[in-house]
C-alpha cells in the first residue's frame, strides 16, 4: 500500500492496482468505458483521461501506473475539459434518443454526460451519420452500430474470456464498427455477458430488449441455482399492474471466489422456469396430510441436491417425526454442461446444493427405499423408479405446487465448499418447501 | 481455385513463426503472400489460414480491413488507389477521382468491365510533398493532372490490347 493525493485528499492504495479500480474502492469514480476488472486495459476510449501533476499532459488514469507520493487531480478544469472534449466527440453521430434506448438507466455515456456535459450539441441532426440498426449477432445479442463507443469490450470478451473470438474490428477511423467474420454469429456459451460488459446501448439482450425500463426494476442479490458453481447473480423483478410480481432479468453479480463478473447463459435465461406459479394445493396438501397421519412411517422421504439446507433440515425433522427413512438424490449430471475452455463456470451437477446433500450423509442408494415416498425438489420433474411418488415441486407438472428457490431465503454449499446465501427474490404465492413441512408436521398453516 | 501455400512458402512463414513471441505477428506477412500471389484475399482464404496455420480468422479479417492496401475482393489487374488524405485533398485529389471515374465509366470501389482497373482509396502514401499521389499496383505515381492520368490509362489499355 502506498499514499496518493487525489484532490489534495491523501488515500491509501495498492501500487500493484490500477487507478480507476483502486480509487473505486474509495468510492471515487473515474469514468471510462474501456477499462474492465476482468478484461484489462486497452487504452482506447480515452474518457478516463485526468491531470496528473507534474506531467505535461492529461494521462490515461486506466494505464497510469501507481507510485508512492503521486498526486493526481480528477476534479480540476483540465480534467474536466478533457472529459467535456471526449464527450462531445463520442456524440458527434450518435443518436440523440436515451429516452428509448433499451440501455437508458444503466448507460456509462448517459451518466457521464449528466455528470460532466450537459452542452448541445452542434452537430444538426440531418448531418448525423447513419449506421446499422439492429444486427442480429447471434446467442440473443443484438447490435446497435449507432451507439458503439468502440471501447473494444465486447471483443475483448470474445478473446479472453469466452475465447472463441468471433468478434473483431472492421475498417479503420470513422468508418470502424464490430463486426463478426463471414457473418459466423456470436456462438458461446457465455454469450450474455456480451451485453452487460458493454458500457453503453450497442449490445443488447433480445431476451430483455424493451420489455422493461430498468428503473423500474428492483435488484435483489441471489444465488443462481442452473448447476453446483453456484454464480453470484442479480435478479431483477418487478411487478406490472395487473399482474403477479415477475422476474425480468438474471445478471451476474460479482463475486470474487465463484464466478468473478460473469455467469453463463444457462444460468442467465434459466429465469423463465423461475416466474410464480398459482397453486391449487389446498385439497391436495389436506389429503396428504391425512393419508401421512393415518399411514406413520409407511412412507419415505426423498430430497434432492436442489433444496437449500434449511429445507434438507427441514425434511430431515419431518422424516423423523413420521418415522420414515430419509433419501438423497443427486444425479443430475450433465456431462456436456462443463467447459474445458474460456470462462469455465459450467459444472456438470445441474442443481445448486450437492455438497450440501453430501453433508447431511443421507443415503443415496435407493434400492430400499418404500414404495411410497414423498419427493422435495426444486426444477424440473426427474424420471425416478418409485412406484407411488407424491411430488412437491415448484412446477405445473408437481403433485403439490411449492415455492421455487428464488421465492425464498436458503443457504447452498457450492462445487469448492463455499456456503452462501441467496435472498428471496420476491414473496411467494405458493408456499415453500419449509411452510409446506411445517404444516404436515401441525406446526403452521401452509400459506 | 482455392488459395494454397507452397511447401516453401509454408517453411518460410515457419521460420518466421520461431522468431515471434505472439503469432499474430505472423498476420501482416502472411496476408502480403496471398495479396501479392492472387491480388486479394477472400474469406475462403482467411479460412484456410486459420486452418493451416492455427491463426484466428478474426485476426485476418481485422487487418485486412483496416490497412487501405489489402482488398478483399477480386480486383481488375490495374488497381489505382489514390491518397485520400488532406493533403491530396487540399491539392485536387476529389476533381481528379471524378475525372477517373469519368474516364473509366465506373465509380470509386469498382472494376472495369474488362477487368482492367479497379478504382479505390488508400491511406496517405506519405508522398505529400508531390500531392496529389496514386498507387497503381504497387507503384507510385506523384504530382498527378489530369494529362498524367489520360496518358497512364492510354499506355496501359494499348499495351493489354496488343497482348
Ligand atoms: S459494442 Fe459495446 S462493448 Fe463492443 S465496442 Fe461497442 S460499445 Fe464497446
Ligand atoms: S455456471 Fe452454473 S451457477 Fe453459474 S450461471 Fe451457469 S448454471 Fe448458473
Ligand atoms: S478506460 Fe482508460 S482509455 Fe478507456
Ligand atoms: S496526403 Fe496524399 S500522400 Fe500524404
Amino acid at each position: 500500500m502506498v499514499e496518493i493525493i487525489v484532490d489534495s485528499e491523501k488515500f491509501q492504495v495498492d501500487e500493484n492496482g490500477n487507478l480507476i479500480t483502486e480509487l473505486k474502492k474509495h468510492g471515487i469514480e473515474i469514468p471510462h468505458f474501456c477499462y474492465h476488472e476482468a478484461l484489462g486495459v486497452s487504452g482506447n476510449c480515452r474518457m478516463c483521461l485526468i491531470e496528473v501533476v507534474g506531467q505535461k499532459r492529461p494521462q490515461i488514469a486506466c494505464d497510469t501506473p501507481i507510485s508512492a507520493g503521486m498526486e493526481i487531480k480528477i476534479n480540476s478544469e483540465l480534467t474536466r475539459k478533457v472529459q467535456k472534449g471526449l464527450l462531445e466527440m463520442e456524440f458527434i453521430n450518435h443518436p440523440l434518443d436515451c429516452p428509448t434506448c433499451d440501455q437508458a438507466g444503466e448507460c456509462s455515456l448517459q451518466e457521464y454526460y449528466m455528470k460532466f456535459d450537459k452542452e448541445g450539441s452542434r452537430v444538426a441532426v440531418a448531418d448525423k451519420v447513419k449506421k446499422h440498426k439492429r444486427e442480429d449477432f447471434g446467442s440473443n445479442v443484438i447490435h446497435d452500430e449507432e451507439r458503439c463507443v468502440l471501447c473494444r469490450r465486447c471483443v475483448r470478451f470474445t478473446q479472453i474470456c469466452s475465447k472463441t473470438y468471433e468478434l473483431g474490428i472492421g475498417g479503420r477511423g470513422e468508418h470502424s464498427k464490430i463486426m463478426l467474420f463471414n457473418d459466423q454469429k456470436i456462438n458461446n456459451p457465455y454469450a450474455g455477458n456480451i451485453v452487460d460488459i458493454c458500457p453503453v446501448g450497442a449490445m443488447t439482450s433480445a431476451d430483455f430488449r424493451f420489455k422493461r425500463r430498468v428503473w423500474h426494476l428492483k435488484t435483489t442479490e441471489a444465488i443462481c441455482q442452473g448447476c453446483e458453481r453456484g454464480c453470484a447473480l442479480s435478479v431483477d423483478s418487478d411487478k406490472p399492474k395487473y399482474e403477479n410480481e415477475q422476474i425480468y432479468r438474471f445478471r451476474a453479480r460479482f463475486d470474487e471466489s465463484v464466478n468473478g463478473h460473469f455467469i453463463c447463459d444457462f444460468g442467465r435465461y434459466s429465469y423463465k422456469f423461475e416466474q410464480l406459479i398459482e397453486p391449487k394445493n389446498d385439497n391436495a396438501l389436506l389429503n396428504l396430510k391425512d393419508e401421512l397421519k393415518a399411514n406413520l412411517s409407511k412412507f419415505d422421504v426423498l430430497v434432492t441436491s436442489s433444496l437449500s439446507t434449511e429445507e434438507m433440515s427441514a425434511a430431515i425433522k419431518f422424516a423423523k417425526s413420521f418415522g420414515a427413512n430419509l433419501y438423497g438424490y443427486d444425479d443430475f449430471r450433465d456431462e456436456s454442461f462443463c467447459d474445458s475452455e474460456g470462462l469455465k463456470l459450467r459444472y456438470p451437477n445441474k442443481t445448486a446444493n450437492k455438497k450440501g446433500l453430501e453433508h447431511l450423509q443421507t443415503s443415496t442408494d435407493l434400492t430400499h427405499i418404500k414404495d411410497r415416498v414423498i419427493v422435495f425438489h426444486l426444477g424440473d420433474k426427474f424420471e425416478l423408479n418409485l412406484k407411488n411418488p407424491t411430488f412437491i415441486m415448484p412446477r405445473k407438472q408437481a403433485d403439490i405446487i411449492c415455492a421455487s428457490a428464488y421465492h425464498r431465503d436458503g443457504h447452498t454449499i457450492n462445487c469448492d465448499g463455499i456456503l452462501r446465501f441467496s435472498k428471496a427474490v420476491l414473496s411467494p404465492v405458493a408456499p415453500s418447501i419449509e411452510q409446506i413441512i411445517a404444516y404436515l408436521m401441525d406446526e403452521k398453516e401452509a400459506k | 481455385m482455392s488459395f494454397k501455400f507452397t511447401p516453401e512458402e509454408l517453411k518460410s512463414i515457419e521460420e518466421l513463426r520461431s522468431k515471434v513471441d505472439d503469432d499474430r505477428a505472423l498476420v501482416m506477412p502472411v496476408l502480403w503472400m496471398v495479396q501479392r500471389k492472387q491480388g486479394f484475399i477472400g474469406n475462403d482464404d482467411i479460412l484456410y489460414l486459420e486452418r493451416e496455420l492455427g491463426i484466428r480468422a478474426i485476426f485476418f479479417a481485422e487487418a485486412i480491413g483496416y490497412f487501405a492496401m489489402f482488398n478483399d475482393a477480386k480486383k481488375g489487374k490495374y488497381e489505382l488507389k489514390f491518397c485520400k488524405t488532406i493533403t491530396c485533398k487540399l491539392r485536387g485529389s476529389d476533381e481528379l477521382i471524378k475525372f477517373c471515374e469519368n474516364l473509366l465509366g465506373i465509380k470509386m470501389g469498382e472494376t472495369s468491365s474488362d477487368g482492367l482497373f479497379s478504382l479505390g482509396e488508400s491511406e496517405c502514401l506519405g508522398y505529400c510533398e508531390k500531392a496529389p499521389c496514386m498507387l497503381c499496383g504497387l507503384e507510385q505515381h506523384a504530382e498527378l493532372n489530369e494529362e498524367k492520368l489520360e496518358s497512364l490509362i492510354q499506355k496501359i489499355r494499348q499495351e493489354n490490347a496488343s497482348r
